[in-house]
């Protein structure tokens, strides 16, 4: 540090510390004026929430009985709470603002709120048929049906105003997909932690300044470069307006606001930790769970007897230690990218982003306790052997995952989940735009993965089921709770999982493609996918859904 | 016969649509940027050797905005950190294989040519060629060393007759910037 910069540190720190209050308007308001975009009057932000890996979503937000009439038929593995001490489940069902619900919605944060606040602006479509099956193909599906056009967030940016394009986090065939015409995009891979220093710092160029922090004079020399350059190459030059764009985006120094953004991501940390802990709501306390030791293990002829203990491809939950497995689990990069998304939001960087895994592997818990737990190869060797690794990852892909961990873990996610969204929403809420309205109602969240699953018969874990989606839509724009869509009751086999039916309005399935169409339909731009229906529109300031159906159909799950 | 005629007519125009949606011009005329390899090595002929780091840093480094893939197996490790040939590098490993060889241009290449302009041109000292009589012509020679930037030239040598550092250091600022020789 040099002694100029001592100086100024110092009498900003005097102002900021009140010795010299007179200035702390200029000094705090100088810093949020700089650095603030606002968001056009044509844009619409769209943040996707992709939950790559195709986790269970019957106790969240896959409406199988949203109405009394809708036949629902219970089936292994589908549930919500734990029903009895042989960890059975059960999915209950509540109302909140006229449909059936998961209980889970009846639960609350630890700060009071009941996570059905957030239904208030939700419109769920259910029941979409994916039509390919595995993971690349089906979320690629959701993001670029159209392989020949962009992906969803590329045709938003594309027709943004925003400074940046896209801001694309994690790394899966969901985030590589992405892809747009004219601006690019930003991905950001999560092997960091700081995801606000990776997008910013190529826009840091420190610059000696005056005594009052003012606009030094690297500005008025790039400025008087890019006026040379216009006189030769044409002010609408792409490149050169982008020189010119870019500009704007430069600091001088990223340290505010990485506080920033550091201040933000411990509170979404601390959401997430705090609502993970218990599991009320679960009646875990109701699982008396066998203990797998050395002499049952003799009394066991096959593996698949204990398909609900199952915790992936080679390990056994032992039996005791679910909570304790569970005490040590954290939800990854979600706080990070909650954090750096509202960030970018609310200083209107960027309007479209999409959050999602850091790899292929879609864990959704990480860091498990799996001390204790039993190898695979106990049941061929007839004695108990330790699983090897120390600490495991849930995946939100369950093909390996029995009933047991995979109620409670997902139950985790959502109970994680749930805060994050209503302190997200409540922050954009309290940014106003030029038009008057929130930032909230400018924004369209999109909760999706690829598909639901198929629960297996030996409850050892869940197979894709590529004939259903679910998308669930957020806005400050929706007005009113909403589910739509069709979907079969299955039979005693294979109960109500959410499979898609036949919508009559449009006289076929809802496909993915459609999703595509609806969100171009309210971010107001025009989608490049032919033949493909929308399911939302604007009437008024209100997005609704364009049919009303909700039918569980006779039909084989 | 008429209605047949009549419908063979409005064939086309019932799927006019999707024709219009699904086809699309058969030439497009855009510019080529250059990948980073030609970005750094333009760069250190003009501003010398001692300005590689920095390029490295702010340009070469940065990722997929700037394209110029990489072969990876150029490289061959004769120890675990010990590239046998280090002139040939692959800064962001297997994925920056898949960069494309055009990038188009985007606010994120444009911000990282900017930054790293204004540090060569403005902040770092200037390069000793450029310095004293008839530097619009060798900043110019540098950049464009077989032509193509007459217009600029000729917008710039209005000022030439300013010799001072900082006209000349706005002169090379404006020739970096300038994207012509950024482009193929």
């Amino acid at each position: 540090m040099n002694r100029r910069d001592l100086i100024v540190k110092g009498f900003k720190s005097l102002v900021l510390a009140g010795v010299l209050p007179q200035f702390s308007a200029c000094i705090r308001s100088e810093l949020e004026k700089d650095y603030l975009f606002s968001l056009n009057e044509n844009d619409f932000n769209f943040v996707q929430l992709n939950l790559y890996g195709g986790p269970v979503r019957w106790m969240f937000d896959n409406f199988l009985k949203p109405k009394d009439e809708n036949e629902f038929v219970p089936t292994k593995m589908v549930g919500g709470r734990f029903k009895n001490s042989d960890g059975d489940v059960e999915l209950n069902f509540i109302k909140r603002y006229g449909y059936n619900v998961p209980e889970f919605w009846g639960l609350k944060s630890k700060s009071g709120l009941e996570h059905s606040s957030l239904l208030e602006n939700m419109i769920t479509i259910r029941g979409v048929n994916i039509n390919v099956s595995g993971h690349p193909l089906g979320i690629i599906k959701t993001v670029r049906p159209d392989s020949t056009k962009p992906s969803l967030q590329g045709v938003i940016s594309d027709n943004s105003k925003s400074p940046l394009p896209s801001v694309i986090f994690g790394s899966n065939p969901a985030t590589r997909s992405y892809f747009s015409n004219e601006r690019g995009g930003l991905q950001v891979p999560l092997n960091e932690s700081n995801l606000l220093k990776q997008i910013l710092n190529p826009f840091v160029m420190a610059e000696e300044k005056s005594l009052f922090g003012k606009k030094n004079k690297k500005d008025k020399i790039i400025k008087s470069v890019l006026e040379n350059l216009d006189g030769v190459y044409g002010s609408e030059d792409k490149y050169l307006k982008e020189l010119r764009g870019s500009l704007d985006l430069f600091i001088d120094n990223l340290d505010p606001y990485l506080e920033e953004y550091a201040s933000v991501l411990e509170k979404y940390e601390k959401l997430i930790s705090e609502n993970t802990k218990e599991f009320d709501g679960l009646s875990i306390d109701k699982l008396k769970l066998r203990e797998l030791n050395t002499s049952n293990l003799k009394e066991i002829e096959k593996e698949e007897s204990w398909g609900r203990y199952k915790i992936d491809y080679q390990t056994y939950l032992r039996g005791s230690n679910l909570e304790e497995m569970l005490a040590s689990a954290d939800m990854g990069h979600i706080p990070h990218q909650f954090a750096c998304t509202e960030f970018l939001l609310k200083r209107g960087l960027s309007n479209s982003l999409m959050l999602s895994t850091p790899n292929e592997m879609g864990s959704f818990l990480y860091g498990c306790n799996n001390t204790g737990n039993i190898s695979q190869k106990s049941f061929e060797k007839k004695k108990i052997i330790p699983a090897k690794e120390k600490s495991i990852s849930i995946q939100m892909d369950s093909h390996h995952t029995g009933t047991v961990l995979q109620t409670a873990a997902s139950f985790m996610f959502y109970r994680g989940l749930v805060p994050c969204l209503d302190r997200f929403k409540n922050e954009l809420k309290k940014v106003k735009t030029k038009e008057g309205k929130t930032l909230f109602d400018k924004t369209l969240i999109h909760i999706c993965s690829e598909f639901e699953r198929i629960p297996r018969d030996d409850e050892a874990g869940s197979e894709h089921n590529h004939s259903s989606h679910t998308s669930s839509f957020l806005s400050g724009s929706i007005k009113k709770f909403k589910v739509c869509g069709n979907i079969k009751t299955g039979n005693k086999e294979l109960g109500t999982i959410g499979t898609s039916a036949n919508v009559d309005h449009f006289k076929r399935e809802i496909f993915a493609k459609d999703i595509y169409q609806s969100v171009c339909d309210i971010v107001g731009v025009k989608s490049p996918v032919p033949r493909a229906k929308g399911l939302l529109k604007w009437e008024g300031d209100e997005i609704i859904p364009t049919f009303d159906e909700l039918k569980n159909v006779k039909g084989e799950s | 016969m008429i209605k047949v005629l009549v419908f063979m007519v409005m064939l086309p125009v019932l799927f006019a649509q999707d024709y219009e949606e699904n086809t699309s011009t058969s030439v497009v005329k855009e510019k080529r940027f250059a990948g980073r390899q030609f970005i750094k090595n333009t760069l250190i002929e003009v501003f010398g050797e001692s300005s590689s780091s920095l390029i490295n840093e702010t340009y070469f480094k940065v990722g997929k905005q700037v394209g110029g893939p990489c072969d990876i197996y150029e490289q061959v490790y004769y120890e675990h950190d010990k590239i046998l040939n280090p002139n040939v590098e692959c800064p962001g490993g297997k994925p920056a294989s898949k960069n494309s060889l055009f990038p188009k241009t985007n606010i994120l290449r444009s911000s990282h040519i900017l930054k790293t302009c204004y540090e060569l041109s403005i902040k770092k000292d200037l390069p000793k060629k450029f310095q004293g009589e008839g530097y619009l012509k060798k900043i110019s020679n540098s950049f464009y060393p077989f032509g193509g930037d007459e217009k600029l030239k000729k917008k710039l040598s209005k000022k030439s007759s300013n010799r001072g550092e900082e006209a000349i250091k706005n002169t090379l600022l404006t020739y970096c910037l300038s994207p012509g020789w950024q482009t193929l």
